[in-house]
């Protein structure tokens, strides 16, 4: 699970940004707000992390059980698909 | 040929129409110091600057393509453009930012008038912003919009101001979550990843640092005392 390079992670004020670049900026204008959770996640996929560390990780970051843990992170990778973000 | 200084950036433009040259000459340099670029455009690249539905010449597509590839370089040396109307009131720069036709330099004239010899206004347009030593400096140049208002000059920005038209006058204080999206519809954002980092670097230095308001104004007198008022109190 890697991502292809159309975006990256920012940090701007108090908030996560995913920002476009290259060709993909002319089909999405702006750039997308994650909530911390989604930012955490992200950060974990650029580190190499996998499906499983990951989710512990969320659980135990945001001290939640892992099964919200998981459909947290099940819905976030639907959305990088969908964006076409992920490799 | 000619050389100038913009920005405390020596450019050597190589031009083929002497537009660029007059459009150039409050910030002609005539020193020894090295070029820190050197700009030239093909007659394609002028070609490039075409805008179908406008007329303009190929003289005026040459100065724009030179501000293009300008632009190009200041994000490699920590600096971008920003559209907005600067101005400097006791040594303070604000930035009025808008979209065009909202009312930035109609602002800007309220103000000149109320406050004339004290006010400068260091761009009308496009004036070039550098972080120095964790500071924001803004700097007149010559791409100036219509009213060709520019000062070949430097301020430290301490306000960014949005502009929006209203039948009241008041200032808000926002936060940068609000300001950001208003910011970068301002900025020319780039698409290569190194000069997106250094971009967004600047950006992020612009929101924390510098003090952030909406101006609701109706274009009057009164719109310029109350925003000068929050603004320099």
């Amino acid at each position: 699970m890697k991502f292809n390079g159309s975006f990256i992670l920012k940090k701007i004020g108090e908030t996560y940004y995913a920002v476009p670049l290259g060709s993909i900026s002319n089909e999405i204008k702006g750039m997308i707000k994650l909530n911390d959770t989604a930012a955490f996640i992200w950060q974990k996929i650029e580190s190499g992390a996998q499906e499983n560390e990951i989710v512990t990780s969320v659980s135990e970051k945001f001290n939640t059980e892992k099964e919200i843990a998981q459909r947290d992170f099940d819905e976030f990778i639907m959305a990088l698909k969908e964006a076409k973000i992920l490799a | 040929m000619f050389k100038c200084k913009i920005a405390d950036f020596i450019i050597e433009i190589d031009n083929k129409y002497e537009y660029s040259e007059n459009a150039c000459r409050d910030y002609l340099y005539a020193g020894v110091e090295k070029a820190d670029l050197r700009i030239s455009l093909s007659e394609e690249e002028i070609e490039c600057e075409k805008i179908p539905e406008q007329n303009f010449s190929r003289a005026l597509m040459e100065f724009t393509g030179i501000y293009r590839k300008f632009h190009s370089f200041l994000l490699d040396n920590n600096a971008c453009v920003m559209h907005c109307s600067l101005i400097s009131l006791d040594g303070k720069g604000t930035a009025f930012l808008a979209p065009s036709g909202t009312g930035k330099t109609t602002h800007t004239a309220y103000w000149k008038s109320l406050y004339k010899e004290k006010l400068v206004v260091v761009n009308g347009d496009k004036p070039i912003i550098r972080i120095i030593n964790g500071k924001i400096i803004a700097y007149g140049t010559p791409w100036s919009g219509k009213e060709r208002w520019q000062t070949n000059t430097s301020a430290e920005l301490y306000n960014l101001a949005f502009i929006k038209r209203s039948e009241r006058n008041f200032v808000e204080k926002i936060s940068a979550d609000e300001a950001l999206p208003l910011l970068m519809q301002q900025l020319l954002v780039p698409t290569e990843k190194d000069k997106m980092l250094t971009f967004l670097d600047i950006v992020n230095h612009l929101l924390s640092k510098c003090n952030l308001y909406n101006i609701y104004c109706n274009m009057s007198e009164e719109a310029a005392k109350i925003a000068c008022e929050t603004l320099y109190s």
